[in-house]
């Protein structure tokens, strides 16, 4: 479970740092209503509602949109950037980059239904929204994903032209 | 697999119609198999979101720090609660001799007096006798009360300590998985 929690801390914080103590602190959290923990039908729903809610407080704070959505943007508005950086040098990377810009209700249903495998009346509880928004939210952050790699495959630089296509 | 029937549940996948089940056959054909040409960027799709899947915690100590805190956190709480307790029995005590001692203070004032005619003791040694008997009375229930407070504190204390080991490796192993 701390796995699942620490991906979500970070894919809404975008900081390693800032997602592990964003996850000691919901552990903590935990600790102190263990009395209680018994009450709740899914125990690693209930910690990955109190990560969100956690990570969307902290970006609250920070007065920031989640993980400097805004220069993660630019990062990839910028294109050639986006192969400078080591990390980028994969598919994966790629489309990780393209799932950290997307709005936060996209990022999140992503990241649950996508990455974690969370089935639909899972996410409902997590996230508070209901399973019809859910699936509206997924498709569009799907879409939006794909949409976003074919762009930048066939429009991107010309230093990155075809990049993506070499590397599958 | 049918490639018609990957595409169709393609269609269904953007759309966010998909089951688990269904889903995971998609997976499957972009992760295993042969892709189309025209498939491609699916296929970095499901790649981009295996490659987020994997990533664990790089910190090796993270366990270990945390029931570090959690330990710290659970010491300095334990004995936390019985003193905050006991404070507020006390002040509820103290405040109930205050007023006890200022109704007597009250009841030698000769302007009081009237208003307390038909409780008034004439008899200055009878009325400290009676002064001294609730007085002894107060101070009986006080000390009473602080013998059920001292065994609540050693109760709550043990009880806390034996739910502690087993919160403790409760929790470990919620974390553990």
């Amino acid at each position: 479970m701390k796995q699942k929690l620490y991906r979500f801390a970070l894919r809404l914080l975008g900081d390693h740092d800032e997602a592990l103590d964003a996850v000691q602190d919901i552990f903590i959290k935990l600790w102190s209503l263990r009395d209680k923990l018994h009450t709740y039908n899914s125990t690693e729903a209930f910690a990955m509602k109190i990560t969100k809610n956690h990570c969307l407080d902290r970006l609250k704070r920070k007065r920031t949109v989640s993980i400097d959505e805004n220069s993660a943007r630019e990062r990839y508005e910028s294109g050639s950037d986006i192969l400078r950086n080591a990390e980028m040098e994969d598919a994966a990377g790629i489309i990780k980059r393209f799932i950290e810009v997307l709005p936060s209700q996209q990022k999140m249903v992503i990241q649950l239904r996508d990455v974690e495998g969370y089935e639909f009346n899972e996410i409902e509880s997590i996230l508070g929204m209901e399973i019809n928004t859910i699936r509206v939210n997924l498709s569009r952050a799907r879409k939006k994903v794909r949409e976003q790699f074919i762009n930048y495959n066939r429009y991107g630089s010309e230093e990155n032209k075809g990049f993506a296509g070499k590397i599958l | 697999m049918d490639q018609k029937k990957i595409r169709a549940l393609l269609v269904k996948f953007y759309n966010g119609e998909t089951k688990r089940e269904e889903e995971e056959i998609l997976s499957q054909f972009f992760l295993s198999g042969e892709v189309p040409a025209d498939l491609q960027d699916d296929k970095a799709y499901f790649l981009g979101l295996q490659g987020e899947s994997s990533i664990e915690i790089p910190d090796q100590d993270f366990e270990e720090r945390l029931f570090e805190t959690l330990q710290q956190r659970s010491n300095s709480k334990a004995p936390g609660r019985p003193k905050m307790f006991y404070l507020r029995i006390t002040g509820i005590a103290a405040a109930f001799l205050i007023a006890a001692g200022s109704y007597f203070i009250l009841m030698r004032d000769d302007d009081l007096k009237g208003f307390s005619d038909q409780y008034a003791i004439e008899d200055p040694h009878r009325a400290y006798e009676e002064a001294k008997n609730t007085l002894l009375l107060v101070s009986g229930v006080m000390s009473t009360g602080q013998e059920d407070l001292q065994m609540l504190s050693k109760f709550d204390n043990a009880k806390d300590e034996l739910s502690l080991f087993s919160r403790f490796y409760e929790t470990k192993e919620m974390i553990s998985k």
